[in-house]
């Protein structure tokens, strides 16, 4: 079994206070930041009537700040020294100056397609911990979740820009950066986060997914294909989730197919599944070959995703991603920014660079603590920028190939737009 | 009333009836074939006052009747057809099944159409009552009329985005994932936006590529529908930001209210609160007179001392509606989070905010009401530990059949529940678990409300009917309305009683 233990950088909380005006001071990427929120091509109204939202010490909660520009943004933030902040929407007027129009003009216009993934929609799927805890043995379904729903943004919707982050504890969060997404309707947002929402019900539902028959859209197949990579490693190393009776009998409890039951029940008669999830899984995976081969298809070790459709669903149920889809519906949905320190572990809200997010490791984020005690005993070269100096360096330039990028594309696409009027 | 002279006099109500003027130009006055393609033209000349209110009146009735029957909805599709086109031949409305439309039918189709819009523009739950029952009056309509589908497209303009068949070939695999009875032989496919077909998207009933959706011939149907949905979503909107302007015209503003009479969707007004119910009472009413899904909550809390966002929404609006005070209320979640390891100070501060905003006493000081059935099994369903929702709906059949065991009803009524739930007759379904576990008749006029099923088994265990002071719309037209209605049929009784206070 693997140890439940957080390794956890030791955190104190009541540190914020002293760091914070220093990080903010030296370290937060406020010129990156606001060249992000700019989106130099959307009009110059685009980051002034962006609504920003803090939480200060104590959760005293401001909202419907927004700023006329980098510098002034800049001032408040440093001397508000906010314990979080929260991006909103884009609204018809400076959300700052929301009571001088009428009721009804201002309304939520604009913001990235966001998703928000957290570890909490897990618990029954994980044995290591529970609630806002992680541990290694469980963030590879933050791993299969990014994944997935990167793939999907990308290949089935077409979106180009994706600003992954971590949420600084215990989970993930997308930004889709394209301008069409940042134009969804509700509606439509609604209906991307549908589209990518398998796992479904409640406690009073134990199999929680269920594919038609003979019909599996290629979404949930490339799925498939991406949690095949993970799981037996997964579900038996890692998390050794068939280790104790109860355990086995919830998985049993997923399968409807009359004649894989009648094989486990035959096993069960003669040789039995024996005692730990490594020898029960395989025989499990045995079984479902065995039914394969019944229905025509010769099959030794098959692998994963072209098992039959009852293990498929048992697969999704493991671990497809479990979005929280009311963030992702509202257009004036509030969520934590880029950047920002998680108060509760101290860490730095990173970006997560896509291509070699099977090696992004948590507990190695760095922390508030982290950086300033970086700063301090930095003995190098003078005249180079803060951050360099730390070990927020990585983060933040991966942070900048995603502006550039995000820059390069829309320029390409003025261009388009000025050729076809020429 | 002069439509023309009313539009000279006061722009705004011309602007209310259609609020985009570009449509206005590209778009025949005489509709396509008389059907007015999404009614996108604002009628113009003059109707009377009188008439002006009964073709309200009777698209209303239509309307009523397509909730009535959605709601019942779950026999064969073709039995659904048959029943609402008698429906509407009762109803005068037979030209709703046919292709051609007299002038005066169309007349009749459009003005009461846009009346309606108004009337139901003024907020988002009448708003989305209006759209759900009018786009599935275009649903039967297209299934009525052989024509009305293809003329829609053609004012679509999407024979242009036909995919090749070579590209259907290479994308084989892909487009059968998405469909049963996918036939290569006769596979045509269109390509859209994927934000023009998102019921296909959210159901995964489309294949997608670089945000295209592949919309299969089949498809169209759904795809007009869900324009249509947009249009009108588009056009509320508009309508109801003009309608201020309107407030001078009290006539017809007077009407208009009372056409859309109280929240529809709902059905429900929370009662005053009074002292009668305290939270330790609540154990017992649980046992016998809560619906099911109000008893689960109860139970999860009571076992748990944790309930997650929605669940204390369910809940806590339930227990308001049942005239539970705010200091009662505050208690009883108090009470039940700190058994759960909250201490007081956390409840303050986390989670009492909530419970005083259910009552209007936070943030915009909104009045919740509870919710409705059809919220209830229609909204966000349940995930991980949470069991809000509707049982009939969010449990799966052995869950539910424990939950059924609790309240000891016989073998039979059990089977009955749930042969009922697999059909996807929530409501039914509870209706019957009511009649099992009451004596006398069933629930009056169908279930609609969790409340109403609780006042209905108060009034029936206290055994005293009379003097129910339950205040379902259904329940208190039957009342007024027994005088004055002669030839309507019991479904719509209630249309004409939300008239009477305000007219």
């Amino acid at each position: 079994m693997a140890p439940a233990v957080e390794v956890s950088n030791s955190w104190d909380s009541s540190l914020m206070p002293e760091l914070l005006p220093i990080y903010y001071k030296k370290l937060f990427p406020f010129t990156q930041y606001f060249k992000w929120l700019r989106y130099k091509e959307s009009g110059p109204n685009y980051f002034k009537n962006r609504e920003f939202s803090f939480t200060l010490k104590d959760d005293i909660y401001l909202r419907y700040r927004s700023y006329a520009d980098q510098a002034e943004m800049e001032k408040d933030i440093r001397s508000k020294c906010p314990y979080k902040i929260d991006i909103g929407a884009v609204y018809t007027c400076s959300p700052k100056l929301r009571d001088m129009v009428r009721a009804g003009e201002f309304v939520a216009q604009y913001k990235e397609l966001v998703f928000d993934i957290d570890m909490t929609d897990y618990d029954d799927v994980r044995s290591c911990c529970s609630g806002a805890d992680i541990c290694l043995s469980c963030w590879p379904l933050m791993t299969i979740a990014i994944k997935i729903i990167h793939r999907a943004l990308t290949e089935d919707f077409g979106f180009k820009h994706l600003l992954w982050v971590y949420s600084g504890r215990r989970g993930v969060h997308c930004w889709v950066c394209d301008e069409k997404a940042r134009k969804l309707s509700a509606a439509a947002r609604a209906a991307v986060a549908e589209y990518l929402s398998l796992v479904k019900g409640g406690a009073n539902m134990k199999k929680k997914v269920i594919l038609k028959y003979n019909q599996l859209h290629v979404s949930i197949r490339k799925a498939l294909e991406i949690i095949s990579d993970y799981f037996d490693d997964y579900f038996v190393n890692r998390q050794d989730l068939l280790s104790t009776e109860e355990q086995f009998q919830t998985l049993k409890g997923l399968i409807t197919d009359e004649q894989v039951l009648a094989l486990i029940k035959e096993l069960e008669d003669t040789d039995g599944f024996g005692e730990t999830s490594k020898l029960r899984w395989a025989c499990l995976k045995g079984i479902f070959c065995k039914r394969m081969s019944s229905e025509g298809s010769v099959c030794t070790s098959a692998p994963l995703h072209e098992m039959p459709h009852n293990m498929k669903e048992i697969m999704l149920q493991y671990t497809y991603p479990r979005l929280d889809v009311n963030v992702s519906k509202g257009v004036n949905h509030l969520l934590k920014s880029p950047f920002c320190i998680h108060p509760k572990t101290g860490r730095v809200c990173v970006p997560i660079d896509i291509n070699h997010v099977d090696t992004f490791d948590p507990f190695k984020v760095p922390t508030l603590h982290d950086l300033t005690e970086q700063l301090a005993v930095w003995k190098g070269e003078g005249n180079l920028l803060d951050y360099k100096k730390t070990s927020l360096k990585p983060y933040i330039e991966s942070f900048e190939k995603f502006l550039t990028t995000l820059s390069k594309h829309n320029t390409e696409s003025d261009n388009i737009v000025m050729d076809t009027t020429a | 009333m002069d439509f023309g002279q009313l539009k000279s006099k006061r722009r705004t109500l011309s602007s209310a009836f259609n609020v985009n003027p570009e449509i206005k130009k590209s778009v025949n006055l005489d509709g396509v074939n008389g059907f007015h393609s999404f009614y996108k033209m604002p009628p113009s000349g003059s109707i009377t006052l009188q008439q002006f209110e009964y073709y309200a009146l009777e698209r209303l009735k239509v309307l009523k009747a397509i909730e009535l029957n959605n709601v019942l909805k779950g026999k064969k599709f073709k039995e659904y057809c048959d029943e609402m086109r008698d429906e509407f031949r009762n109803l005068g409305w037979q030209f709703l099944c046919t292709d051609r439309l007299s002038k005066e039918d169309e007349e009749k189709d459009l003005v009461s159409h846009h009346i309606l819009r108004l009337a139901y523009a003024k907020s988002e739950g009448k708003r989305q009552w209006f759209i759900t029952q009018e786009t599935e009056l275009l649903k039967l309509r297209m299934m009525f009329s052989n024509s009305l589908l293809n003329r829609l497209l053609e004012v679509n303009q999407l024979s242009s985005n036909q995919v090749p068949a070579e590209e259907i070939n290479e994308l084989t695999d892909e487009l059968r994932g998405c469909q049963t009875g996918f036939n290569m032989a006769n596979a045509v496919y269109y390509k859209v936006d994927f934000e023009e077909v998102l019921q296909l998207v959210s159901s995964r009933k489309v294949y997608l590529s670089q945000g295209y959706a592949y919309l299969p011939a089949s498809e169209l149907q759904s795809f007009v529908l869900n324009k249509y949905k947009i249009h009108l979503k588009e056009q509320l909107a508009m309508a109801c930001k003009l309608m201020p302007g309107l407030e001078e015209e009290n006539r017809i503003m007077r009407q208009l209210k009372a056409l859309s009479g109280g929240d529809l969707g709902t059905g429900y007004t929370t009662k005053a609160v009074g002292d009668k119910i305290t939270c330790d009472m609540l154990d017992q009413l649980s046992l016998r007179s809560y619906p099911l899904c109000m008893q689960t909550l109860h139970n999860h809390i009571k076992v748990k001392h944790h309930a997650k966002h929605e669940g204390r929404m369910q809940y806590g609006l339930f227990l308001k509606g049942m005239g539970v005070s705010l200091e009662e209320s505050l208690k009883y979640w108090r009470t039940q989070f700190c058994k759960g390891g909250i201490d007081t100070e956390k409840f303050d501060k986390t989670y009492a905010y909530n419970v005083r905003h259910n009552y209007g006493k936070e943030g915009k000081r909104a009045d919740y009401s509870p919710f409705s059935c059809l919220k209830i099994i229609s909204s966000s369903e349940p995930k991980g530990d949470e069991c809000h929702g509707c049982p009939y709906k969010h449990s799966d059949e052995l869950s539910l059949r424990h939950l059924l065991e609790k309240r000891k009803i016989s073998a039979e009524a059990t089977e009955e529940i749930l042969g009922l739930k697999r059909q996807g007759h929530y409501q039914v379904a509870c209706m019957s678990l009511f009649k099992a576990t009451h004596p006398k008749e069933g629930l009056h006029g169908g279930l609609q409300h969790p409340n109403q099923y609780f006042e209905e088994s108060q009034t029936i265990l206290s055994g005293n009917s009379e003097t129910s002071d339950s205040k379902m719309t259904a329940d208190s037209s039957e009342k007024e309305t027994a005088g004055k209605s002669n030839d309507n049929k019991e479904n719509i009784q209630d249309i004409e009683d939300e008239f009477d206070d305000e007219m």
